[in-house]
């Protein structure tokens, strides 16, 4: 629902769209032992960190998407490097 | 070598970056959590850049700012007008038939219909079942049945509706008869047991789930290695993918699946003709907590209330041209949904909120439409009244609003016809020619508080969306200061007769309450519109101006995003009203 709220505001706004990276975050009510996978307290430490963020392209067909927004919201992977910033 | 782009401002949505670098504006996707109060924990992902003390944030100061008191909620107001804005919802329908699973995706759903197809000797089909009945879940029912005993916010009128045991959800399948014609079902939860798989093979049928159904496949690992979202994105799909789908009602999960359902099979018809087509790939959703016939029309009003799925959103004009003078051109005929494409859902929607605490509102709705009586409505505070009517065509009935003493506020016939107001109730959107005028109301007489402020900050937004010629702006400011002034927007002083129709929209001071205005557009017009209510109740006007250091243009505070059920949604604070002002000039 976010997504859509975003684009909605970039298309109101008639912003370029930067598309989302998805941020993977644990549940940490469930038992990670049973799923197998590694380093759960690490990532509880380093919660913030850009590694624990995947691309759209993870979840969802881009191309697709792109595709099917054009004419609607202009859309780029990521935001240039002169405005990244810190 | 710097990247050219054809537009000088980015919105950047990234999880680790979720702020805009030239163009700050407010986001209602900052902060998830409706509380707020002091603690780190209560900030929810906004923590995620924030509280990495290694790395100061841009967003530190905002949630400094959020803390303190300056809250804009756009969920409640402006929001509300994105999502009923025409233009807007047909994006909103375009965006979600624009997602379609990756590759590595849809290569896990293929392994289920692979699978299904084993088991049935060649069809593949399934039924898809999320089951909600997890401790988090047991958790949240409870809760919301507490808080709202009466289910008037939540739609949800008891634990039992809410909370559905895998005997109980296997039992309405049963009962519906829907396994005598699939021998498969993909059971989707977070809480998977034997006894919960046993619950289901009850009735006959190959239980499929994450566990088994990747575990003989070359991809277990792939599964396992990826984590809990992309598992849920995985069962997602599958569900989406499924021939029938069987859904918690009160789930967002659920809910998506079947809002993709509406979507491709034009049913909620936020979308032009070419994209409501969609894949094909329509799905039966239904809900195992709701009647059967819950899901056989189209979307609920109780979903509606629930998904901010707005009612009365209409097909964007301009989709109508375009088919019209195809049409002209074409040897096949002029397209059979030029008439159709304004949509008519069915019912309306009536929104209001008393201002003043302790105080019940009765809301009396007196008339008849298409040969059936209203009900009568009465709430506390907040209300919606709920109209299942028959439409095309323009909504008239008498509408009276009262808010009786409070010693008298159990008995709705205690209102008395001197402090009812009263007027004709139009359907929002019906008449798609006349463009919505958005009201901005605040009398002389309370100036001293800081309730324009919240009113400037929202007519900037609605600036844009005006000056986009999406909406007509008049603000009812006395001091219609040139500072907050935009090129598109009208001051005015006073109402005049006839300035107010029902399709507009007003908005007004929070503690000003609902009689008052209602009072005013009743009076002058006739008609009562739709209201919103926006207010602050922190910072005093003359503590509070522009040009002050450390300025804070907005708020809708605390006190007022927990007088109203709507979450806290987003902020404003200096940078990011320097980043409005730099984009405005």
């Amino acid at each position: 629902m976010g997504l859509v709220d975003a684009v909605l505001t970039a298309y109101m706004l008639n912003a370029t769209l930067v598309l989302p990276r998805f941020y993977q975050h644990y549940d940490f009510f469930e038992n990670f032992q049973e799923r197998e996978v590694p380093g759960w307290t690490q990532v509880q430490q380093h919660d913030s960190q850009a590694r624990y963020a995947v691309s759209m392209s993870s979840f969802y067909d881009v191309d697709y998407f792109k595709k099917s927004m054009a004419g609607v919201v202009d859309t780029v992977d990521a935001l240039p490097p002169w405005l990244q910033g810190d | 070598m710097v990247p050219r782009y054809k537009k000088k401002t980015f919105l950047s949505l990234s999880s680790v970056k979720r702020f805009v670098k030239r163009f700050v504006i407010s986001f209602p996707f900052f902060i998830l959590h409706k509380t707020c109060s002091t603690g780190d924990a209560t900030f929810g992902r906004l923590n995620v850049a924030a509280l990495d003390t290694s790395r100061p944030s841009l967003l530190h100061p905002y949630q400094i700012h959020f803390q303190t008191f300056s809250v804009l909620r756009l969920k409640c107001a402006l929001h509300s007008v994105l999502h009923s804005n025409p233009d807007l919802g047909w994006v909103h329908g375009r965006t979600m038939l624009a997602l379609r699973p990756s590759r590595m995706v849809q290569s896990m759903v293929d392994v289920v219909q692979e699978k299904a197809a084993e088991i049935t000797g060649g069809t593949g089909s399934y039924v898809g079942l999320h089951l909600r009945h997890e401790q988090d879940w047991r958790s949240y029912c409870k809760s919301e049945v507490q808080n709202d005993p009466s289910g008037t916010n939540t739609g949800i009128s008891s634990f039992e509706q809410c909370f559905f045991s895998a005997k109980d959800a296997a039992a309405v399948l049963e009962k519906r008869q829907v396994m005598k014609s699939h021998r498969v079902l993909y059971l989707a939860t977070g809480l998977l047991s034997e006894n919960t798989v046993k619950a289901f093979e009850r009735l006959n049928v190959t239980v499929l789930h994450r566990k088994n159904t990747w575990a003989s496949s070359k991809k277990r690992e792939h599964f396992h290695s990826h984590r809990r979202e992309i598992a849920a994105a995985i069962e997602f799909w599958t569900l989406r993918q499924s021939s029938v789908f069987f859904g918690n009602s009160f789930s967002s999960f659920s809910w998506l699946v079947r809002e993709l359902d509406l979507l491709h099979n034009g049913r909620l018809q936020r979308t032009d003709d070419t994209i409501a087509n969609g894949d094909g790939h329509g799905t039966r959703a239904y809900f195992y907590n709701q009647p059967a016939a819950y899901t056989e029309h189209d979307v609920q009003p109780s979903e509606t209330i629930r998904w901010n799925v707005l009612p009365g959103v209409l097909v964007r004009e301009k989709n109508a041209v375009k088919e019209k003078s195809t049409a002209s051109r074409s040897t096949e005929g002029p397209p059979d949904n030029i008439k159709t494409s304004w949509m008519d859902i069915g019912f309306i929607l009536i929104e209001a909120r008393a201002s003043r605490k302790l105080q019940k509102v009765v809301v009396k709705i007196n008339g008849t439409v298409a040969g059936r009586t209203i009900a009568n409505y009465a709430s506390e505070g907040h209300w919606i009244a709920k109209l299942e009517l028959p439409f095309p065509g323009r909504l008239s009935a008498k509408v009276d609003i009262c808010t009786p003493l409070q010693d008298g506020a159990d008995q709705p016939d205690t209102c008395s016809s001197a402090q009812a107001s009263s007027g004709v109730l139009f359907k929002r959107g019906v008449t798609p020619e006349q463009d919505p005028t958005v009201f901005m109301y605040f009398p002389l007489s309370l100036l001293t508080t800081g309730g324009p402020e919240a009113l400037h900050q929202l007519h900037q937004m609605i600036n844009k969306l005006h000056s986009e010629k999406r909406i007509s702006v008049r603000s009812v400011f006395p001091h219609g200061n040139e500072f907050y002034r935009g090129k598109h927007s009208v001051f005015s002083d006073h109402f005049d007769v006839g300035d107010i129709t029902p399709w507009d929209y007003m908005i007004a001071p929070e503690h000003l309450g609902i009689d008052p205005v209602l009072n005013v557009a009743a009076e002058l017009s006739g008609f009562i519109p739709i209201v919103w209510f926006v207010g602050q109740h922190v910072t005093r006007l003359s503590e509070d101006l522009p040009g002050k250091q450390d300025f804070m243009r907005i708020a809708l505070t605390e006190y007022f995003a927990t007088q109203h059920f709507c979450g806290l949604k987003a902020i404003i604070n200096t940078p990011m009203n320097a980043g409005f002002q730099k984009v405005k000039t």
